[in-house]
């Protein structure tokens, strides 16, 4: 026996954290620094301890987190994952241009912002959503009724969504450099807008930002949340099938200047703006 | 080398967490359970005689996941204000929550799928109601005991108009129960906590909208003319 729902949203909890974390890595081997991979799996291990542990704690024993205090968490650590992804997006974009016209050893020193900001990336892409999963997975544990089943579905949908992570970074190191680094930072910066989206549903929930029931749409009766599709919108772009309007304004205003500037036409290293000069550098 | 970053992201976890206030189940009142269907959402109980937190433990006895949701009113008298939630909660399994309730009513939602307005139970909630849209808001607790000839630690309090308190009343007596009602500047009650218990806690959260002087006394037998009573200055 299997539960479908249970499995469901084991990949919706994981697939998100994977396809970031599964970027990351690519973006690092197809750098030529495997040895820095490492230091992201600090971060992460780091991230899946502490929130099984916590929500452990949560779970087993009489202690409780109040739902403002998780939403508060969840909203900023969100909030927090952003900014570190975003900063990483660009500062790989920075690095990969040393690929085209420096020595392979340059990018030893490119990498020098090191093994913490790429294990506190990690940290955040995985923690952010950890301590909710942790908990959704013991209480899957301690279930009375049905265990094994719980315990195997819950479990099976992370580990989907772990398979998935892995496939999309075996595939993109299949790419060829310019369209990889292009297309995959892209894939970040829109999976980052909807951890931004999420972020701010968070804070609403919590009630520190004001809106809550003010949607901009609500078409959760076409795109069921707990359907397959709902699940892998929810999972890939964090797509909400009843959005705030705040929401909605936040994903368009972190979305659109940041794809601008990440698509605009890379520049030499000098900092005055003269696009026209160096549009094709 | 990994072990710096180790000892960074631990420490900024901990802190991150730390946000969070953890507090111990409710000790006097039981666990209330939700038995939460695809179509049906039972809760045990509706009822609450007095402000305080109610602790929940959903179970979901139906296929598909779900989630549920404590609301209070919010502006324009719809239940829309979350009071307490919690998310994910699979076929099979159970989840445990808490909500820290003020006087008055309450709908508990039950959102087979995760979505729509849900199935809702009214509940309700005895006690100082806390009119305007937040439900549970207060701006600052006042902590003081009852004893048998005088409520100890609200001397010298003082309030500014407006001022929401949550006001949580220590019984220290040994064998008598304590109430603490207070009266506005117009002699009419302005709210109170209820009958509490030796050896037990008390909490309203009151609003105090004028100013003026306040009175304050315990109502239960002659208890005042022992000394429970008193006054306190808002601004």
């Amino acid at each position: 026996m299997f539960s479908v729902p249970t499995f469901l949203i084991g990949l919706r909890e994981g697939l998100e954290a994977s396809l970031v974390v599964g970027i990351l890595i690519a973006y690092l081997v197809k750098l030529g620094r495997r040895d820095a991979v490492s230091s992201l799996w600090v971060g992460v291990v780091a991230a899946v301890v502490l929130s099984l542990g916590f929500g452990a704690v949560l779970q087993f024993t009489s202690a409780n987190l109040s739902f403002e205090a998780q939403e508060r968490f969840g909203g900023f650590a969100s909030l927090v994952a952003v900014g570190f992804v975003t900063w990483m997006v660009f500062w790989m974009r920075r690095t990969a241009r040393f690929l085209k016209t420096e020595l392979h050893g340059r990018l030893t020193t490119a990498l020098t912002l090191g093994p913490l900001a790429l294990a506190l990336t990690g940290f955040v892409a995985v923690g952010r959503e950890g301590l909710e999963t942790a908990l959704f997975l013991w209480s899957a544990v301690q279930s009375t009724q049905q265990p094994v089943v719980s315990t195997s579905s819950a479990f099976g949908g992370l580990l989907a969504s772990v398979v998935l992570g892995y496939a999309f970074y075996k595939g993109a190191l299949n790419l060829n450099l310019k369209t990889f680094f292009t297309w995959t930072g892209a894939a970040l910066v829109v999976v980052a807008a909807g951890v931004c989206s999420y972020g701010i549903h968070d804070l609403q929930e919590a009630g520190l930002l004001p809106g809550l029931n003010t949607l901009a749409f609500d078409v959760s009766n076409t795109i069921a949340p707990s359907s397959w599709y709902g699940t892998l919108l929810k999972g890939i772009f964090n797509f909400q099938p009843a959005t705030t309007v705040l929401q909605a304004v936040a994903w368009v205003a972190y979305l659109a200047p940041v794809l601008w500037l990440f698509f605009r036409p890379s520049r030499a290293a000098v900092p005055a703006p003269t696009p026209q000069q160096t549009a094709s550098v | 080398m990994p072990a710096r970053p180790a000892l960074v992201i631990v420490a900024l976890g901990l802190a991150l967490v730390g946000c969070g206030t953890a507090t111990s189940a409710a000790d006097s009142s039981a666990t209330v359970a939700i038995k939460a269907g695809d179509s049906t959402c039972e809760v045990a109980k509706t009822s609450f005689a007095a402000p305080g937190t109610i602790a929940f433990e959903v179970q979901n006895v139906g296929k598909d996941v779900t989630e549920v949701y404590v609301y209070g009113k919010g502006s324009g008298g719809t239940f829309n204000k979350i009071a307490g939630e919690v998310e994910n909660i699979a076929p099979g399994t159970s989840r445990a929550f808490e909500v820290k309730v003020s006087g008055g009513d309450y709908e508990v939602a039950c959102k087979p799928g995760q979505k729509g307005s849900g199935t809702r139970t009214a509940l309700h909630v005895t006690g100082a109601s806390t009119t305007g849209t937040s439900a549970a808001a207060y701006d600052r607790e006042v902590e003081f005991s009852a004893r048998d000839d005088s409520f100890l630690g609200l001397t010298g309090l003082t309030a500014k108009a407006g001022e929401r308190i949550e006001f949580s009343m220590k019984n220290t007596s040994s064998n008598h129960p304590h109430e603490f009602e207070v009266f506005g500047p117009d002699g009419k009650v302005v709210g109170e906590i209820g009958p509490t218990g030796p050896g037990t806690t008390g909490e309203a959260i009151l609003e105090l909208t004028t100013a003026g002087t306040y009175t304050y006394m315990c109502g239960i037998s002659d208890h005042a003319s022992r000394g429970l009573r008193g006054s306190f200055t808002v601004r």
